[in-house]
C-alpha cells in the first residue's frame, strides 16, 4: 500500500509534542510491514536540520493557487532516520514557515491552510496518487475538505483519508478568509452545521470539524480517549460531531519506540535487564540511589511524572 | 524521585519552592528541568511510577514504565485506562494479566490508597510484587499492534 502522511511535525526533526513521535513511529512501522510511506511537512526555518540526511530539491516550481493568484514554492526531500520526507517551502512575503517557531503565530490558521493546500497541490502536480492520505490534528483538517471538494475533480478521485486527532483542545477556529485564500470560496455552503461551521460560534470555521466530517475514517490516540471526547467536555465542543460520525470514529492506542525504550539495549542505563533476569534492575536502583544520594536502602522507590 | 518541567512558569516556581523545602529529606529527590539520561535511569531503577494525570489522551510514561518493569500507579483517564489494569480490582482481566494500580478520583485519598496497596505488596509479598513486574513487562506496547490496527483501517476505507 502507498501511504502519504501530511503533518505539521515529525520527530526528531520537528517535534513540539506527541504528534511528532506518532508520525515517525507509525510511518516506520508501516514500512516495516512492507508499505511505502512518504511524509509531507512544512520547511520550517527552526527545525533540526542535523536530523535530515541528504536534503535536496525534489520539485522546484510548485505553484500553489492562493487568493486567486499563485504562490511559488519549492519542495525539498530528505531522509529523517530512514523515513522519506518532503518539505514544502513557499517563496513569498508572508514567510509562513520562517518564523523561528512551529506554532503560536497570529495567522496560524492561514499558515496551515496554506500548508494543507500546498501538500495536495504537490501530490497532484508530481503525479503522486497514494492509496491513503493520513493527516493529523487541526493543522491538516482542511486536507480532506479540499481533497473531496476540489482535488477529486482534478484527478484525485481514488484517494482515501484517515484523520487522527491527538489533541482536541486546538481545533483551528477562525474566520472566513481561509475559504477565499484556499479557493474553497462558497461561504454559505461551508458555513453549515454539518460542514465546517463551529458548533458554538456560528460565525467561525472549525478546521478540525471539517477534518472529522470529510475524512473516511477518524481516529484518536486511545479507545478511552475516544469515549471521553464523545461524552465528556474533553471533546472541547466536538462531542456532538463525533457522535454524528461515530461509525467512522475509533480510538487506536499509540505505540512507543522499543528501539529507544528497551531495558535490554538502552544505552543510557548502566545495567541491562529483561523479563527473565531482573538483577540488572536492582543494580540500576542502586545507581539511581547513588546518583540522587538518598540513603534509605530498605524502602521501595517510586517516581512521579509531571506532565 | 521527581523529574520534570512545566511550560507554565508558576508551576515551575512552585516546584522550586518544594525542592528547597525538601532539600535535606533523605527520602525525596526532586530534579527540575529536562534530563534524558536521568529519565531512562529512573524508569530502569524505580519500582513504581505514579501517573496522577487529569488529562492524558494516550500517555507514554505508563507504557515505558511497564517495559522497564516499573509498576504504574495511574488515574483512570484516557489511554491509561486502556493500558494499566488494577492488580486487585480489575474486572476484565485475569489476575495473571494485571499489571499495575488504578485509582479514580482526583484527590489525595484516592492516590494514597492506590500507592498504599502497591507499597504493601512490595513489603509483604516481594514474590508477588515481582510477578506483577514481570506480568507488566510481558505486554507489547510497541508500534506492532497500532501498525496493524491502522493497516486494517486503511484497508477498510480503501474497499468501502
Amino acid at each position: 500500500m502507498y501511504i502519504v502522511q501530511i503533518a505539521s511535525e515529525c520527530a526528531p526533526v520537528i517535534k513540539a509534542g506527541g504528534l511528532g513521535d506518532v508520525v515517525y513511529g507509525l510511518s516506520r512501522e508501516l514500512e516495516t510491514r512492507g508499505n511505502t510511506v512518504e511524509i509531507i511537512l512544512p520547511k520550517y526555518d527552526c527545525m533540526r536540520y542535523d536530523h535530515i540526511w541528504g536534503l535536496h530539491d525534489a520539485y522546484r516550481d510548485l505553484w500553489v493557487p492562493w487568493y486567486g493568484a499563485a504562490v511559488h514554492c519549492s519542495v525539498y526531500c530528505g531522509w529523517v532516520h530512514g523515513q522519506l520526507c518532503f518539505f514544502i517551502e513557499p517563496h513569498d512575503n508572508d514567510n509562513f514557515f520562517n518564523r523561528g517557531c512551529y506554532y503560536g503565530c497570529s495567522d496560524d490558521n492561514m499558515r496551515f491552510a496554506f500548508f494543507s493546500k500546498a501538500a495536495l497541490e504537490f501530490l497532484l502536480q508530481s503525479n503522486k496518487r497514494p492509496d491513503v492520505i493520513h493527516c493529523h490534528d487541526w493543522q491538516t483538517g482542511l486536507v480532506p475538505v479540499m481533497l473531496f471538494e476540489m482535488y477529486k475533480h482534478h484527478g484525485m478521485a481514488n484517494q482515501r483519508v484517515c484523520y487522527t486527532i491527538h489533541n482536541f483542545k486546538h481545533q483551528g477556529i477562525g474566520g472566513v478568509q481561509t475559504l477565499w485564500a484556499t479557493g474553497l470560496n462558497r461561504e454559505a455552503y461551508y458555513f453549515q452545521y454539518d460542514r465546517l461551521q463551529d458548533n458554538f460560534n456560528p460565525f467561525a470555521l472549525n478546521f478540525m470539524k471539517g477534518g472529522i466530517a470529510y475524512s473516511n475514517f477518524v481516529t484518536t490516540v486511545s479507545p478511552h480517549h475516544a469515549w471521553e471526547a464523545c461524552f465528556t467536555d474533553i471533546g472541547y465542543g466536538l462531542g456532538h460531531t463525533l457522535h454524528v460520525f461515530q461509525d467512522k470514529f475509533r480510538g487506536v492506542l499509540n505505540g512507543i519506540d522499543y528501539n529507544v525504550w528497551n531495558p535490554e539495549i538502552d544505552r543510557y542505563i548502566p545495567h541491562h535487564f529483561n523479563q527473565e533476569n531482573l538483577e540488572g534492575k536492582a543494580e540500576n536502583k542502586k545507581a539511581l540511589r547513588d546518583r540522587s544520594s538518598s540513603v534509605t536502602k530498605t524502602s521501595p522507590s517510586s517516581a512521579t511524572s509531571v506532565a | 524521585m521527581l523529574l520534570g518541567s512545566a511550560t507554565e512558569a508558576s508551576i515551575n516556581t512552585h516546584f522550586q519552592h518544594e525542592k528547597r523545602f525538601l532539600n535535606d529529606n533523605p527520602d525525596v529527590h526532586l530534579e527540575l528541568g529536562f534530563n534524558e539520561e536521568l529519565s531512562h535511569l529512573i524508569y530502569a531503577g524505580a519500582d513504581m511510577i505514579v501517573v496522577p494525570s487529569n488529562y492524558e489522551p494516550c500517555g507514554l510514561t505508563q507504557m515505558i514504565g511497564l517495559k522497564y518493569g516499573t509498576v504504574p500507579i495511574v488515574r483512570s483517564v484516557g489511554g491509561l485506562v486502556n493500558t494499566v489494569f488494577d492488580y486487585d480490582y480489575d474486572q476484565d482481566h485475569l489476575p495473571e494479566q494485571r499489571n499495575g494500580y488504578v485509582f479514580h478520583q482526583s484527590d489525595y485519598p484516592a492516590l494514597e490508597s492506590a500507592m498504599d496497596r502497591a507499597i504493601d505488596l512490595w513489603h509483604q509479598s516481594p514474590k508477588e510484587f515481582q510477578n506483577l513486574v514481570q506480568q507488566g513487562m510481558s505486554y507489547d506496547y510497541s508500534w506492532n499492534y497500532p501498525g496493524k490496527d491502522y493497516l486494517e483501517i486503511y484497508d477498510y476505507i480503501r474497499h468501502k
